[in-house]
């Protein structure tokens, strides 16, 4: 994912076998905790790496396939952290932060070629990544006291917005970060 | 009192064609199948000398059963050939469906006579507005009706068949729920991730699902 040759390898392999390239979802994506002042060096690397600059080569090699078919639908998985801050997560934040503007610059210049460019901005769900970083009791309780709603997302609770930002009704949206967060950016 | 609906009772011809028909065709699953032949049965339903051939069919989404008996004994009288719709008595079940007009066309395709096509309730009842129903007939003329809601938006601008999607991370959590909620929308999936064997896990919940999906490990 952080070398462009293998993610290029890739959406070409995938481009030849499906026949055409329509929709890249970049979920792929991790989280290391540790505090600002202490936080490694290899740890910044990697979650810079996997999450930012995994996402930038994916949405270059796609988009030119994209491009060239004048059709197609990026989605980017950013973050709550994409917009705010909360401790331990140096690393997150900026890649998220990063995400949310990736999808901006690649919205504006895929835009003539009819490639809408989305991200969606999920709070707490209940995945293997969340489950690892943050299921001890402190940061649980912290999330859920900042959460509207009051607790985790499902999976499958991030499902419809995907299909919508992936589907032929969202073509005049592209650039927009769309918050799955159970009220957590608006309270 | 009153706490739950157990079953309801059909009389039919014949039992084959009964389950043919609502095991069949309309995919009820069988849930017993006896034979009753004795006195307290008879008692029970006030009937002498009874000899019954059961079939019990459990209904969708419910704990509650169709139960159908073909009596051997009494005969029955059937089903007159001229009932209507709206002759007394208890007259017709009716089932959800998820698309009324795609099941009409596989219930048709298989012979199943229909006495209306799907008809939109208009918003002058707004209770069951936009509601779509229609009336078919059983093995034993009896009437069976479904009814779906209808496409309010055009469906298909928020489906993605025909569509390639290549879904990075999505191998477990978010990425995997997305690939399989693209699948079902119609999409074939790509799938990618830094475990291959998460990769293939996910495919293999598509193709459970009838999609199609590929799978890739990546570094």
């Amino acid at each position: 994912m952080t070398r462009r040759s293998e993610v290029e390898t890739l959406t070409n392999e995938v481009f030849r076998r499906l026949g055409s390239l329509d929709i890249l979802v970049n979920s792929a994506g991790r989280a290391i905790r540790g505090t600002a002042l202490e936080y490694k060096e290899e740890d910044w690397a990697t979650i810079i790496g996997v999450n930012l600059t995994g996402t930038f080569f994916c949405c270059q090699a796609a988009g030119r396939h994209m491009a060239s078919q004048q059709r197609g639908k990026i989605i980017n998985i950013a973050s709550i952290g994409g917009f705010v801050a909360y401790a331990g997560s140096i690393a997150y934040l900026a890649s998220k932060g990063g995400v949310v503007q990736l999808t901006r610059g690649f919205a504006i210049e895929l835009a003539p070629y009819n490639v809408q460019v989305n991200a969606i901005a999920p709070s707490l769900f209940d995945t293997p990544m969340v489950v690892s970083t943050r299921s001890d009791a402190e940061s649980h309780k912290y999330f859920m006291d900042r959460t509207p709603a009051g607790r985790k997302g499902r999976p499958e609770e991030i499902v419809g917005a995907a299909i919508f930002l992936a589907a032929d009704c969202s073509s005049m949206v592209t650039g927009h970060t769309l918050a799955v967060d159970g009220g957590y950016l608006s309270a | 009192m009153l706490t739950a609906l157990h079953h309801f009772n059909l009389i039919v011809s014949d039992k084959e064609n009964t389950k043919r028909f609502y095991n069949g065709v309309l995919g009820l699953e069988i849930a017993l199948e006896t034979e009753i032949d004795d006195g307290e049965f008879s008692r029970g339903v006030g009937l002498p000398g009874t000899k019954v051939l059961a079939t019990f069919f459990k209904l969708p989404g419910s704990n509650g059963l169709i139960e159908t008996f073909q009596y051997v004994n009494p005969k029955s009288r059937s089903v007159p050939p001229d009932a209507k719709a709206n002759d007394g008595g208890w007259q017709h079940l009716c089932f959800s469906v998820d698309d009324i007009e795609k099941t009409k066309l596989a219930l048709e395709a298989q012979g199943i006579e229909f006495l209306s096509t799907p008809v939109t309730i208009s918003p002058k009842h707004p209770d069951f507005a936009g509601v779509q129903f229609c009336y078919f007939l059983g093995p034993d003329r009896e009437v069976i009706e479904i009814a779906g809601l209808g496409p309010t938006v055009k469906s298909e601008l928020f489906q993605l068949v025909g569509r390639t999607a290549l879904i990075t991370g999505g191998g477990s959590g978010l990425g995997r729920a997305i690939c399989i909620g693209f699948a079902e929308a119609g999409a074939r999936v790509s799938v990618a991730d830094i475990s291959l064997e998460n990769a293939i896990e996910t495919a293999r919940m598509i193709e459970a699902q009838g999609g199609e999906a590929l799978r890739k490990g990546l570094t």
